[in-house]
């Protein structure tokens, strides 16, 4: 069964790096495969009596240890070497795996108790025990790594006995099962020398590492005493191999020198599915896009300004023509994975933007006594679809008069800088909207809360907008462990935060593969970090 | 002054320039805006987590101290530890160098061995059609941007007619188990050069077509010197003529240019790096940069300082040998 | 170091004076020389139209830019910065197809990722290189100079210190250098320009420099100097006249090389940023679309090709022109 480990509270990397190859960093990492580089066209010879599946990632792993992983690369492949304390099936469902059954919640929601199934071995033949998991959940606000916030909510965790883990929180919170959707290490083997640990990972799952190098390759041959018989592996093998250059990717599929791309860009949809050997397979991510408006400060603290900005141009349009087929349009902060999950009133909600009313958004903007000369300040991150939802969103402003609009790009460094604050509101010299995105785990705390609570103003959220009673609902619905009470609350606050327009919503992104037809039973999945080969509900195989 | 005394003298002044080379490195780094570790994370919501990483890399202590740190570091070969890579610098770069090491020279013999002869046949056939051929092609070598040349050969060759890789390099060293469609040795060097020829083209056409100018606008100037027709006066042989007397004269400038052409070389590799998305050096260097990682841009940094260093003094050295004319130092 | 190779210098005067009379000899190769010899030779000439031309161009953009808003360009072409309301993406050039369409007589060259009309794109993209070129290459002149005439003229450790000072600088990969002022203080144009302008400075350092070196044992000097007059002015009056020559022929081919590394610059995202239009820049984001439109890639590169060689040739025929010895 592979393994997935969530994507967590913050994806830098994925922002940067974005689910569609549009936006490069343009000088980022990657590329450049010394071993596992490609032979001249046609299929390679591969030992044994089932094939390697070739698999091409956008970009190279930084780590193998899913304590200090922080990258989707590196998930990719962590997830089939380690099985995860509970894991994903085909959507964002939550299933136990080395976890016997799904935990027992106590102590109004800050105690949580895991019973773990017996059998569960270590690719070097240890038992998998509730040391090991306590040390998968402690370890990173222990050592402090990089997706330490992803379980600080842990205060402690104890092994109650051999098979039993109970954690206590500090807080109530509801969503911490996603967070124990995380890979399991061999605590032993890494305590003693974890940096070796990264290098030479030791896990329980179907596959097992061969080598890898940053950045470079990756390679995983099937475990033949995996202790899971259900989730056998088909393949004898998986090679990572990334190759960041779209169109690059997209000719090494057509020559069958991969089995499997990542990541399509729109203009080459129609080059891979025209090729009878391969299709494209796409599920939208758990990500959202948007436009946040500053709330506190200038113009935009009026929500009839920021009614008027709605009216003035239409991100239907703008979406279709930017985003689409690599995206979707997304009326909530929520991924459609979650709504349909939550069953959230997205038709309600798809109803709240504008059409384009030039005439309307003047004389809101009049009403309201925005001089025509005011001078906007959209910031956008270095990603041209980000850039683009702005430059459309200045044309607009533009054709409702005001000439004096700036659409800037900012670094990653000077864009975070700039929006995030110690002291308070930014003011509206700094920025009057700004776009971003957004990456979590499939929970709507993960994006209400870090988007729209006041609580993470200045840190996730730059709108400090003054809705006290939305925000105290996102408070209630994190910390509540009951579905139907967060449902309602996330229902409420969000409906009244994008009835005051405090984002614009704009899009998501699908996580699309193309597949070589000989490849059988891969799919897309709505997390980026699921590649899922070998599991109870999917197995890979290929045919040459 | 004598050579020696003189070679070392050099290697002395090296000291002060390499120090320069860190510190207008520190200070630039440090100048950018952002933090390392909050662009790393992204915006997250853990504060202390941010400061406890911080202080991991020793990034909360003042500039100066950090300076000095690093300063005794580099003497005693450690490089720091990089930031996004979570790996000492020093791993980084030894895994890296050796590649950018290869396409470097390979281009680099690419360039001599098509222009030196290109260069020296043009001079001697001056102005006939093989000369003007060689011009124009060369013109037009010193003319295109190496990266353009780069995607052209990719689309071309790598694409339409696919007879070459369109990425990476394969190291000529590698263990065949770590290559895919090898099996010994040979194929493993097979597939090496394989890779390596667009790049090495890409790479070394402008410094190809700049030594065939060079080359034979020196060969020229020679070849009417006052000796070379002195030579023929006596009646000595054109082809000792050319061997001989014009060929070690006219390599001065060729030299100068090999020395000066190091810096621009390693400013081609990064976009040929970057076009053939090969992982050495260059590509280290501007992830560095993005993501301020602070010991990785100096490590890398000063790297290639000592590199293009080295080559200045090799060049200098060797011109005042080859030209007797030209004394340094004091007169 | 320069093109030009044995330092000898026929320019020079059989006897040393250090008042008028040499100066006129010495410092033969003035403006109206120069001019002439291009005249004659046909490579130069074309080498001139062609860099006439492309400044003509820039100068047009920069003045339609700065001054009109692109009024010209909308007039007669498209503007070259915004996308336009009828998205129409990768279009081939006109008589041409792909899988995105027919290709346009609006559009004659085809269009970019964004529909941006690429013939306007590549006209106003020249105003950013031969900026870039002229002025780095200007502040690559002026500093190079300074350094090598005092650091050739006096020799010692004035010398030792400034070759030294200038290597350090030129030792940090350039790409560093500027990529890390730039992110350090805005991805101003102006950054890149300055620091394509440090790069060329060593150029003319060594051109410089060696030229002194040679003059400056001269007999004509050393009476100048055993005269009294004061170094300064041996340098104005001797040294910097006598180069002016390699000089201008280095600085007419630094442009071109400017141009280059502007171009890599840019393609790196190092340079003007978007949505201004750069040969460079067009180039990078014509990457992702290799396959399925190549023709974006064509063009943008052709206009590097094409400013570079009109520089090189001029440089090459005035190199011809005002070096004497060649002429045989």
């Amino acid at each position: 069964m592979s393994q997935q480990r969530q994507t967590g509270l913050s994806r830098r990397r994925l922002l940067a790096s974005g689910a569609a190859g549009t936006s490069l960093l343009l000088a980022g990492c990657t590329g450049g495969g010394e071993s596992g580089s490609t032979d001249d066209g046609g299929s390679s010879e591969d030992g044994g009596a089932d094939p390697t599946l070739y698999f091409a990632q956008v970009k190279g792993p930084l780590d193998m240890d899913p304590v200090v992983i922080n990258d989707v690369p590196s998930g990719q492949i962590a997830g089939q070497i380690f099985d995860g304390l509970y894991e994903y099936g085909t959507d964002v469902s939550i299933q136990p795996k080395i976890a016997a059954d799904m935990p027992t919640v106590e102590r109004e929601g800050t105690r949580y108790i895991v019973p773990l199934r017996e059998g569960a071995t270590f690719h070097n033949g240890d038992p998998v025990t509730a040391d090991d998991v306590v040390h998968t959940m402690t370890a990173p606000v222990d050592e402090q790594t990089e997706n330490a916030s992803e379980v600080n909510m842990i205060d402690t965790a104890e092994a109650v006995d051999e098979t039993t883990v109970q954690f206590d929180l500090k807080y109530p919170y509801g969503a911490f099962t996603t967070a124990m959707v995380r890979n399991v290490v061999n605590a032993d083997v890494r305590r003693d020398d974890p940096e070796a640990y990264n290098q030479d990972p030791v896990g329980s799952g179907p596959f097992q590492l061969v080598e890898w190098e940053p950045e470079n390759y990756a390679t995983v041959e099937r475990w033949d005493d995996y202790w899971d018989t259900d989730s056998r592996p088909a393949v004898a093998g998986i090679e990572f191999d990334p190759i960041e250059e779209q169109t690059t990717r997209v000719t090494e599929l057509e020559t069958g020198n991969v089995d499997v791309i990542e990541t399509i860009p729109p203009q080459l949809y129609e080059t891979v599915e025209g090729n009878q050997n391969a299709q494209i397979t796409e599920s939208p991510g758990v990500g959202y896009y948007y436009l946040a408006f500053n709330c506190a400060n200038g113009p935009t603290s009026d929500p009839r300004v920021r009614e008027a900005v709605d009216y003035c141009f239409s991100m239907d349009q703008a979406i279709e023509n930017f985003v689409e087929p690599s995206g979707v349009r997304q009326y909530s902060p929520y991924p459609a994975s979650i709504s349909e999950e939550w069953e959230f009133p997205v038709d309600e909600w798809a109803s709240i933007p504008h059409d384009q009313d030039i005439e309307t958004a003047q004389s809101l903007f009049e009403e309201a006594g925005v001089p025509t000369d005011y001078e906007w300040r959209i910031i956008v991150p270095p990603d041209d679809m980000r850039e683009q939802i702005g430059i459309t969103i200045g044309d607009g402003l533009q054709n409702a008069g005001f000439e004096n609009v700036q659409v800037q790009r900012l670094d990653w460094g000077t864009f975070i800088q700039t929006y995030q604050s110690d002291e308070g509101p930014n003011s509206e010299d700094a920025y009057n909207m700004y776009t971003l995105g957004w990456s979590g785990s499939p929970d709507p705390d993960a994006f209400a809360y870090y988007l729209l609570s006041q609580q993470t103003n200045g840190v996730t959220n730059g709108t400090f907008h003054g809705y006290d009673e939305a925000s105290e609902m996102l408070t209630q619905a994190r910390e509540s462990a009951d579905y139907e009470t967060r449902r309602e609350r996330y229902i409420d606050a969000t409906t009244q935060l994008l009835e005051a327009r405090v984002h614009l919503p704009a899009y998501n992104l699908n996580n699309s593969y193309g597949i070589r037809n000989a490849v059988d039973g891969f799919s897309a999945h709505p997390i980026a970090t699921e590649v899922q080969v070998a599991t109870d509900h999917t197995t890979v195989s290929v045919s040459r | 002054m004598g050579l020696l005394r003189y070679t070392l003298w050099r290697f002395v002044q090296a000291i002060p320039v390499l120090l320069g080379i860190v510190t207008i490195t520190f200070v630039l780094a440090n100048q950018i805006p952002g933090d390392p570790v909050e662009i790393m994370l992204g915006p997250t919501p853990a504060q202390e987590q941010v400061e406890a990483i911080r202080a991991r890399y020793g990034l909360d202590r003042p500039i100066h101290e950090r300076y000095l740190t690093y300063l005794a570091g580099v003497v005693t070969g450690d490089l720091g530890q990089s930031i996004y890579y979570d790996r000492p610098v020093l791993e980084m770069i030894l895994l890296r160098l050796p590649v950018t090491l290869l396409l470097m020279l390979s281009a680099f013999a690419f360039a001599i061995v098509t222009a030196i002869p290109l260069g020296v046949l043009s001079a001697k056939r001056r102005n006939e059609p093989a000369d003007h051929v060689s011009r124009v092609v060369s013109l037009i070598g010193v003319s295109t941007p190496s990266f353009w040349i780069g995607l052209v050969l990719i689309i071309v060759f790598a694409f339409y007619l696919g007879w070459f890789p369109a990425r990476g390099l394969v190291l000529p060293w590698a263990d065949p188990a770590d290559v895919r469609g090898a099996a010994t040795r040979l194929e493993v060097l097979r597939q090496s050069v394989h890779h390596l020829v667009l790049p090495m083209v890409a790479l070394g056409t402008l410094q190809m077509a700049q030594i065939t100018r060079i080359e034979r606008s020196s060969m020229v100037d020679s070849l009417q010197g006052e000796y070379v027709t002195l030579a023929r006066a006596y009646g000595v042989p054109e082809s000792t003529i050319v061997r001989k007397h014009a060929f070690q004269v006219a390599q001065l400038p060729v030299i100068t240019i090999i020395g000066l052409g190091l810096s621009t070389a390693l400013g081609g590799a990064v976009l040929t790096e970057t076009v053939f998305e090969i992982q050495g050096m260059g590509r280290l260097i501007i992830t560095a940069i993005n993501n301020q990682d602070y010991e990785l841009i100096m490590g890398t940094t000063l790297v290639f300082g000592v590199v293009y260093v080295v080559g200045v003094i090799v060049t200098d050295v060797a011109y005042s040998y080859l030209d007797p004319r030209v004394t340094y130092g004091d007169d | 170091m320069a093109i030009d190779s044995a330092p000898t210098d026929d320019d020079a005067p059989v006897d040393g004076d250090a008042s008028g009379g040499p100066d006129e000899v010495e410092a033969r190769v003035g403006a109206r020389y120069t001019l002439k010899q291009v005249r004659q030779d046909t490579t130069a000439r074309i080498g001139a139209y062609v860099v006439g031309l492309m400044t003509f161009v820039a100068v047009f953009a920069a003045v339609d830019y700065y001054l009109l808003d692109y009024a010209v360009a909308e007039a007669i072409l498209y503007n070259p910065e915004t996308d336009p309301e009828t998205v129409r993406r990768l279009l081939p050039p006109v008589g041409m197809e792909n899988q995105f369409g027919q290709g346009v007589i609006e559009h004659p060259l085809g269009t970019d990722h964004r529909g941006r009309d690429l013939l306007a794109r590549t006209i106003y993209g020249t105003r950013i290189a031969m900026t870039v070129g002229f002025l780095a290459t200007a502040i690559g002149l002026g500093g190079g100079t300074v350094i090598g005439a005092v650091s050739g003229y006096y020799g010692g450790w004035i010398d030792d210190v400034l070759q030294r000072v200038t290597e350090t600088i030129y030792a940090i990969p350039f790409l560093v250098l500027v990529i890390a002022f730039m992110t350090a203080f805005g991805r101003d144009l102006t950054f890149a320009m300055v620091g394509v302008g440090i790069t060329a400075i060593p150029v003319f350092n060594r051109l410089i420099r060696s030229r002194v070196v040679s003059i400056r044992e001269e007999d004509y000097v050393e009476a100048a100097r055993a005269a009294g007059v004061r170094d300064r002015n041996i340098i104005r009056r001797h040294v910097i006249p006598n180069s002016f020559a390699p000089v201008l022929v280095q600085a007419t081919l630094q442009v071109g090389v400017s141009i280059l590394i502007v171009a890599g610059l840019s393609f790196l995202g190092f340079g003007a940023q978007p949505p201004t239009p750069s040969w460079g820049q067009m180039l990078s984001a014509s990457r992702g679309y290799m396959l399925p439109a190549p023709t974006f890639s064509i063009f943008p590169g052709i206009a590097i090709l094409i400013t570079v060689i009109g520089f090189n040739i001029l440089g090459d025929g005035l190199q011809d022109a005002l070096d004497p010895r060649i002429n045989n």
